[in-house]
């Protein structure tokens, strides 16, 4: 699969979050909530850091997430 | 004549038989029947809602249908016993895989496999190959 896949930056470390994201929506509470193709979720608290579309990587910057 | 009869067939939240049936719908409009089956109610309806002509979910609904239609398209796991967290029964897996219709299947999955030889696609990219390569030939030959 080829859809992008979203990271998180923790302790200088990229750590997967989730694969073949669909969509990334923001929520009113200042979290991101990402869907993938299968239809799973997950909520991501922080903000993006960097989006690199030509290498599918979403990656976002904040230790935790909901 | 009766028009060509194709079975688009997904689980869990119907994400990828929704944009299937998006692409079929566009390209070929009523020229050909197109029956959503779900192994659940919301895959179903999400797929209703894409442009479906009919839609239908669960075990029985996927084994009698399946049985009659000429081009059956989901994910590789619609012929997997217990695929989609468990979605996907072995009556259902037996049914599609059993079926005398050409399956089209799109190498999408979460389970803990592997298709060797296969190029990792968008899924935009695979649907579009699906239905602007593959469908009209198989559909000339059913």
């Amino acid at each position: 699969m080829c859809e992008a896949n979203a990271y998180i930056l923790k302790n200088g470390e990229e750590t997967l979050l989730m694969k073949s994201v669909d969509l990334v929506e923001p929520e009113p509470d200042g979290t991101f909530r990402l869907v993938g193709i299968f239809g799973d979720q997950i909520v991501v608290k922080g903000r993006i850091k960097r989006m690199n579309l030509v290498d599918h990587r979403i990656l976002f910057e904040e230790e935790e997430y909901a | 004549m009766a028009r060509k009869r194709v079975c688009v067939i997904d689980g869990q939240g119907g994400g990828i038989g929704s944009t299937v049936i998006k692409y079929i719908k566009a390209a070929y409009g009523e020229q050909i029947e197109l029956i959503a089956l779900g192994t659940n109610a919301i895959a179903a309806s999400q797929m209703l809602r894409a442009g479906a002509n009919k839609c239908a979910s669960g075990e029985n609904a996927i084994c009698h249908t399946t049985a009659n239609a000429h081009c059956i398209v989901g994910p590789v796991t619609i012929t997997w016993a217990n695929a989609m967290l468990g979605e996907v029964t072995p009556k259902m897996a037996a049914a599609v895989s059993s079926s005398s219709a050409f399956k089209l299947l799109l190498p999408l999955f979460q389970e803990n496999a592997e298709i060797i030889g296969v190029i990792s696609e968008p899924l935009p990219h695979l649907v579009q190959t699906l239905v602007e390569k593959r469908l009209q030939e198989v559909l000339d030959h059913v």
